[in-house]
């Protein structure tokens, strides 16, 4: 299903004509408004000076866009360890666009990727922030809506050093929505997934298996230990087992519930 | 009798065919159907409904406008900020010159909670966590006004189809 709505993206993407029986109404729909779509939406590379990668913006409005392209590096949740862009920071001493700003006309335009330095790691991950607005605006007055899409740079190093600080433990939320949390900073400079197990011995014994998740270089997330639900009160330990890119991590920490 | 038996078999054997037919196995050498789509992100966006510029009365003035997200990756997030001015008393508030109105404009999709611009952190929308092709999102905006104001009003909303993995 996923990669059945991923060709039909590409197909619309290159112009092409999906047979389907209901989607005569949106695509009337969408040529009276407008968009902008880049594609690809992810460049991933090796790092290196030089050009990194290349994509296509592409103006489906009747009007020109000012289109201005940021390369930013992401902020992660900690609980959620999803990510966002920081959009008070910049990696442009690290990676420019070119051109950084320019006119679209209705059509597509490709913008190249430049690092112009490595950074001490030999990694960048962040986001490219495609904004747009229209050059001249319908309405000068009222809400004026404006475009802005976030694609995915991935710069792995030349040579991967997967690594980890292990914090604390704790015991997050209230009542039955208690769980367990293990701090870890990504102090490595791959994405590499962070997996492993939480083994919590005590007046009731529970086994976890910490769900998989990328951190970025740099950022701490919170990993899951599983839910304190139904756990008799008193003192326990954790044994938590943590790997990254081949490498294991070992903590063990005592709590109390 | 025998003609009845010859019949009988004739019908048997045209129930029976179809059935050895469909046992068939595939046959093999046939064409593999597939390919990769390269990643992609679109984001079309509606004019707003109504103008939302004037505000002559005191009471609550809504508009809408929609968006519609075509995206190749696993998950995508749908956010509003004020693209105006990214922090102080300007951030999420209409204006009029130097005139502001005091209440900042607030955003929701769907029947969840109105969400102020006025934040720090940009107002979640919507969230994709499959791919999806022209998936359709209507965007309603809302402006309290407690006493009535004179002059145009305005405000660049900037919306961000962004991922949530790095």
């Amino acid at each position: 299903m996923a990669g059945a709505a991923g060709l039909a993206a590409a197909a619309i993407a290159t112009g092409g004509v999906i047979a389907q029986a209901d989607d005569a109404a949106p695509r009337a729909e969408a040529a009276q408004q407008g968009g902008l779509s880049i594609t690809p939406a992810v460049l991933e590379q090796t790092a290196k000076r030089g050009t990194v990668g290349t994509f296509t913006v592409k103006n489906t409005t009747k009007d020109t866009l000012r289109v201005t392209v940021v390369v930013r590096p992401w902020i992660q949740n900690r609980s959620t360890a999803a990510v966002a862009l920081n959009k008070n920071a910049s990696l442009t001493p690290y990676v420019r666009a070119s051109p950084q700003a320019f006119d679209l006309r209705p059509g597509s335009r490709t913008v190249r990727l430049n690092m112009r330095r490595v950074t001490a790691n030999g990694s960048l991950y962040g986001g490219f922030q495609v904004f747009a607005k229209q050059k001249r605006r319908r309405a000068q007055n009222g809400i004026i809506p404006q475009w802005d899409l976030v694609g995915r740079l991935r710069l792995n190093p030349s040579r991967k050093r997967p690594n980890l600080r292990v914090g604390n433990t704790d015991v997050v939320g209230r009542g039955d929505g208690r769980s367990l949390i293990l701090a870890v900073r990504n102090i490595g400079n791959t994405l590499d997934p962070v997996a492993g197990t939480a083994r919590i011995t005590g007046p009731t014994g529970r086994n976890a298996n910490i769900t998989q998740v990328a951190v970025v270089p740099g950022q701490v997330v919170y990993l899951k230990g599983g839910s304190m639900r139904g756990m008799r009160g008193g003192n326990y330990r954790v044994d938590w087992t943590v790997t990254m890119g081949g490498r294991t991590f070992r903590k063990t920490a005592n709590f109390r519930l | 009798m025998k003609l009845r038996i010859i019949l009988a078999a004739t019908a048997l054997g045209a129930v029976a065919a179809p059935a050895a037919w469909a046992q068939t196995p595939p046959i093999e050498g046939g064409t593999i159907v597939g390919g990769n789509a390269p990643s992609f992100l679109e984001l079309t966006l509606s004019q707003p409904k109504a103008g939302l510029s004037k505000f002559p009365r005191a009471r609550t003035y809504t508009t809408s406008f929609d968006a519609m997200v075509t995206t190749t990756d696993e998950t995508a997030l749908l956010t509003v900020a004020d693209g105006d001015a990214a922090s102080g008393s300007r951030l999420g508030r209409m204006a009029s010159g130097s005139k502001r109105l005091p209440q900042p404009l607030e955003a929701r999709v769907g029947r969840s909670a109105f969400q102020s611009l006025a934040q720090s952190v940009d107002p979640l929308l919507a969230r994709w966590s499959e791919p999806s092709t022209r998936s359709k999102t209507t965007v309603q905006l809302r402006q309290k006004v407690r006493a009535k104001t004179s002059g145009s009003y305005r405000k660049l909303v900037l919306v961000t189809l962004s991922t949530e993995t790095p």
